[in-house]
Order: C-alpha cells, then structure tokens, then sequence
C-alpha cells in the first residue's frame, strides 16, 4: 500500500431540507482515503455512515444538499452535473448494496444486466461482454458461471446474488467500491465466504474499499483502518490496531464492551449499556454531539463542540478529554 | 427442582407448498424434522441456527402458534399437540412471545396503555379497571418506562422503548415461560445491551424460563444455559453452553463459531474455517447427513445413513457420524 490519497473529503456536510425542519446528516467531516486501503465506517442506525457512502457519489435525494468538497482523483466531485457524475457512478467509483435482491433488477437475466453495464462503461459488444462477465464471476469465486449467467436473479441464493452484486461492481475496473453493510442481509458461514472474497479483492486488485457496517467484528477482520461515527460527526479513527486496542473515545469504548463477548465477557455481571438513546438530528446537543450519553462529561462539553485532534500518528480524537493534554 | 417445564418429543413441521406457481402437484417443506429436547424449570435454553434452519417454526409449534405435523409439546406435563383452541386459551397465558420486530409487533393504533392492558381485557375481564392500570403502571416501571409513555403511540417510540412495550405486555399475565425470537436483532448495539441486561433482570424477578432464539453466537453464549444447534430442521448439537461453545464436536458448530468476527485484534485464531457452499434448499434435502455436502470431513457413511443425536460427554450430544 502506498500514500497515493484517492479520495478526500473536506468540510464534507450532508443536510436533509424536510418539512419538520433540516436535518444534519452529516456536520463538517473531514476523511482521507489511501489508494488500496480498506476502511471501515462504524456506527449505529441515524449516525450518518450510509448518508456518508451515497454522498460521496451524489446518490442522495432530492432534498439533500452537500457541503464541502469531494476530491477524486484530484477533481471535485461536488462541481460535476449529473451526466458526469453517471459517468463515474459504476465507472471509477462502484457500489455494493446491502440488499441484493433489491438491487438487481427481477425482470432481466445476469447477463442482460452484465451486458448493460459494460456497453456503457466499456464500450463491449456481446460477445467480448459475456467473455469477460465470465471471468468476472469465476474472479468472485462463483462456480459454473455460464448457467449463472443464463438465471434470473430469483434463482440465486443470497449469497450468490451478492458476488453477482460484487463482480458487476468490479465490470468497470473501479478504483473504489463502497460497500454499503454487504453481509447484513446474510447468513454467518456465507458472510465469512463474502468478507474473504471483499478481502482478496483488496489485495489482488489493489482496490479501495469503504466498508459500511454497524458490525464491529467485521471491521476488525477485514479492514486496515476504522472511522466511528456518531451523530453525524467523525469522533474517532485510525489504523484498527490503534482504535480497537486504545480506543479514545467514550463512545467507542462503551461501543465495544457493550456487545457480548464469546470468552471474555463474564455472565454473572450485566452488560455495559451506554444510557439514552441516539439524538435527534434535527436538533442536535449544542456542544458535543455525545455529551448527553457521556459517562465522563464535563462542563466545556456542554458549550463548546470539541475538534478531530490528531492524537498520534494517524490516530484521530475528537472529545475534550484529549484536548488539554496536547 | 430440575423439573422440565416444556418437553418436546419427536416434534416435525412440514409445510406443503405447490411444485411451482401455477402447478397443482404438491411436495412438503420439512421445516423442523423430528426434533426432540426438553427445557428445566428456571433455565435459558438457547436455539441458534442459521435462515430456514426452523429455529423460529420451533418457537411458534412450541406456543402452538403452528400446530405441528407430528409429535409431543409437553407444557407443565398437559400435552399441548392435540388440544382445541377453546381448552388451550386458558393454558396460554403461561407462555408468551416476544418477537423480533417491536414495531410490527405492536398495534399502531393503540396506545401504550392500550397495548399492555389488552391481555388483562381477555383474560380477567372482571378485574376493576383501577386495578389493572396499577398493575400496568407496575409492569411498566419493571421494563423501565414510566407513566409518561402510557398514552403515547408505537410510532412515538424508538425501537428499544418499543422493545421494552412489548416484554411489558408479555410479563403482564405473569407467565411462567418466555418464547424471545429474536429480541435484539432488529436493534442497534448500544440499546441491544440495554434490551439484554432487561431480559436478564426479568428473568430473576418473575422466576422465568426462556426459550431464546437467534443467529448470533455471542449473545446466546451471554444468556443461555444450554444451546441447541440446529441445521435444516435438525437439532445437529445440544447441551451445556460452555460445553458447545468451548468444546464444539459437529463440523458446523466449529465452522459456525469460527465465522463470528472476533472482537479482540490481539487473539489469533487458530484456524480459520470457512465453510464453502451454500445452504441446501429445505426442499430438497441432501440424503444422509444434511450437512454432508459442506462438511470437510464428508466420509462414506454420511451419505446413506442419517447420524443421530449420540450423548458424547455428560449431557453434550451430537449429531455426526465422526463421534
């Protein structure tokens, strides 16, 4: 992995325009991604990470607006219209949905919808256009691609529709795949079989990949670097090694003792919960996002909202606990 | 006492199903295929299996939401199977259900209070209204709510207090056997610690036994006393959680266990298993052993004979022609 940054976000904000007022999806976040880098989104339901992966490719709806800039490639992505963006959009940056079946179309078979994809973005006739869906589907480790290509949708288990899902993605030689919680809508022994393939991925094509999830577990298996979010803002991140055996943040560290653990956790003592619920993003704390839940909070939390502060190498903070000491 | 409050023999649920769309020849769905285990008096029994494994038809035959194909439901020694809905009313409030989903769980028309008095309506109607919304008020600061909620609407809940509704309304007959499907998965981490620190208070304060289903590995490990794997119908693995979870004997436990991501980066996993595959179709069942064609130590056995369940350590049994 080089330092080559493929993707950087700057004072990226996603507002929501709804008839009850404006919703802060996402406030003023600031990210960096590494060419060849997987990182990991992390955050419960309304924190803003899926809000995250389709507002980097304007794949929001009509009442969004995006502040900030999203630099590709060098180029900002927020000044380009919409026939340019359809150009990027499953071209250079592709997109792998939680749900499979929902996100194939029922009517066609595979291979009418692998045709479409490559005559637009690669220009393929027919014949080259088959040719090469196959070997994207023995590339995701799909056995006896001809007859999967010959099936509708319906006729595939989930977990096949997923690697179908994945080789469309990876149809355009992307350089980037947002994975939008890929395994959620699949069973444990299958997400180890996609996890593994998203992985290899990774390597093999020195691909970057941003994975969604609410799954902590996943993150530490798969990812080299982790983002927390909560509420919209970034609180913490870094390489996994960092966050997970030093997690910084109140709200991460409550995150990872509050899931049961299968060795560690002690059954006779009750789980750590975090207290409240996740704020309305309609109107939020004024201070710090977190502050109401916070089991350390202090009076500055409540006023000021504290700032993502570069903790050490990489390892980014963004609470007051952490502000004093540098 | 270890007496067995629910006990079930030879229980099987097949579902008949058209071939295809517009056919008339039927075939059968064998959703839970003659299964056998019994839960004691005052114990979490966890079932843990994976989509269309029948862990959730088991649930639903043993509250006789589903009115099994075959096979005993003892409840409290009185066999469930066979008896009519007119004699079975009466029994049911000694076993409720708690369902995955709160919000489709729950009548978007009623109140709070609505929601949680409903079973005192049906089955004590000549209870003075004062009294029953006492005991509502009681039952709701068990679940911890207040009276601030009790005339709000499902949809002015998040998922958690929606949660907590639904135990409300489950604890409210004061039975003695809880049916949780599932209860957490619908919601996010932080408050799926909170739904399960609930679950476990309950429990000790209306001396409860539960039968918890769910995928996920690390909670059943949390809560249950005993586990039962099951695969396509079968129970595959049953006995002591610690037994299961540390000492896993059928191929699909330890593939099953080994695919749960770690949360410690520090622990190395010793071997990684992945299975490769996919999940047979319930409708049509490998011969044999049904794991057989994801197993990675397939032999020649499993393919003509079926295992049984065999007792391999005290109480620990296991479903697979190895042992």
């Amino acid at each position: 992995m080089n330092n080559e940054i493929i993707l950087e976000l700057e004072n990226f904000s996603v507002k929501y325009y709804t008839v009850d007022g404006v919703i802060n999806a996402i406030n003023n976040i600031n990210l960096k991604i590494k060419k060849g880098e997987m990182i990991g989104i992390a955050g419960e339901s309304g924190c803003g990470k899926s809000t995250l992966g389709y507002g980097i490719i304007k794949l929001l709806p009509y009442n969004a607006k995006i502040y900030g800039k999203i630099l590709f490639d060098g180029e900002d992505l927020t000044l380009k219209n919409e026939k340019e963006m359809q150009k990027i959009r499953g071209g250079k940056i592709s997109m792998v949905f939680q749900d499979p079946m929902t996100s194939l179309n029922p009517l066609y078979r595979v291979k009418d919808q692998f045709l479409r994809i490559l005559k637009i973005h690669k220009k393929m006739d027919k014949e080259k256009g088959l040719a090469y869906a196959k070997e994207l589907l023995k590339e995701v480790e799909l056995p006896d691609p001809e007859q999967i290509l010959e099936s509708f949708p319906y006729e595939l288990s989930g977990g096949m529709q997923q690697r179908v899902m994945i080789a469309m993605a990876l149809s355009s030689d992307p350089e980037l795949i947002i994975a939008d919680e890929p395994t959620t809508a699949i069973d444990a022994t299958i997400q180890a079989q996609i996890l593994r393939l998203l992985k290899k991925l990774n390597k093999e094509r020195n691909l970057s990949i941003i994975l969604i999830t609410h799954n902590l577990g996943i993150i530490i298996e798969t990812c080299n670097r982790v983002v927390i979010m909560y509420a919209g803002n970034i609180v913490e991140s870094g390489p996994i090694e960092k966050v997970f055996l030093n997690p910084l943040h109140p709200y991460t560290q409550a995150l990872l003792y509050s899931i049961p653990h299968i060795e560690k956790t002690n059954k006779d003592k009750d789980l750590p919960t975090i207290p409240g619920e996740v704020p309305n993003l309609l109107n939020l704390p004024k201070g710090c996002v977190f502050y109401p839940r916070c089991k350390y909070a202090m009076e500055i939390c409540k006023e000021n909202s504290p700032k993502l502060i570069e903790y050490e190498n990489d390892h980014l903070i963004q609470c007051h606990l952490f502000n004093k000491s540098k | 006492m270890p007496d067995n409050l629910v006990e079930i023999k030879n229980l099987k649920k097949y579902f008949l199903v058209n071939k295809s769309w517009i056919s008339r020849r039927f075939e059968y769905i064998k959703a839970v295929d003659n299964i056998s285990f019994s839960i004691k008096k005052g114990e979490t029994f966890g079932l843990v299996g994976e989509t269309g494994s029948g862990k959730t038809t088991t649930g639903q035959l043993i509250s006789r939401l589903l009115i099994p194909t075959s096979g005993k439901i003892l409840f409290d020694n009185i066999d469930l199977t066979n008896l009519s809905e007119r004699k079975l009313k009466p029994l049911r409030k000694n076993f409720q259900m708690i369902f995955q989903n709160p919000i489709s769980a729950l009548d978007p028309r009623m109140t709070v209070k609505q929601i949680i008095i409903e079973p005192l309506n049906v089955f004590f109607p000549e209870i003075s209204l004062e009294e029953k919304e006492n005991v509502v008020l009681n039952i709701l600061k068990d679940v911890g709510l207040n009276e601030y909620f009790l005339n709000k609407y499902p949809y002015e809940l998040s998922g958690g207090q929606n949660q907590r509704v639904a135990i409300a309304r489950g604890l409210i007959l004061k039975p003695k056997f809880l049916i949780l499907d599932e209860p957490t998965s619908a919601l996010d981490v932080s408050i799926q610690a909170q739904i399960i620190n609930l679950i476990k208070k309950i429990k000790k304060e209306y001396e409860l036994t539960y039968l918890f289903i769910s995928h996920d590995l690390s909670i059943i490990n949390y809560l249950a006393d005993r586990v039962g794997v099951m695969y396509l119908g079968k129970i595959i693995e049953l006995g002591p959680t610690y037994n299961v979870f540390t000492n896993p004997l059928h191929p699909y436990t330890q593939a099953l266990l080994s695919s749960v991501p770690k949360l410690d980066i520090t622990e190395k996993r010793e071997k990684e298993i992945i299975l490769e595959g996919e999940i047979p179709s319930p409708r049509n069942i490998p011969s044999g052993c049904r794991f057989r064609n994801r197993c990675p130590y397939q032999m020649n056995i499993c393919s003509l004979n079926e295992p049984f369940l065999k007792e391999i350590e005290k109480d620990h049994f296991v479903a697979c022609h190895l042992y």
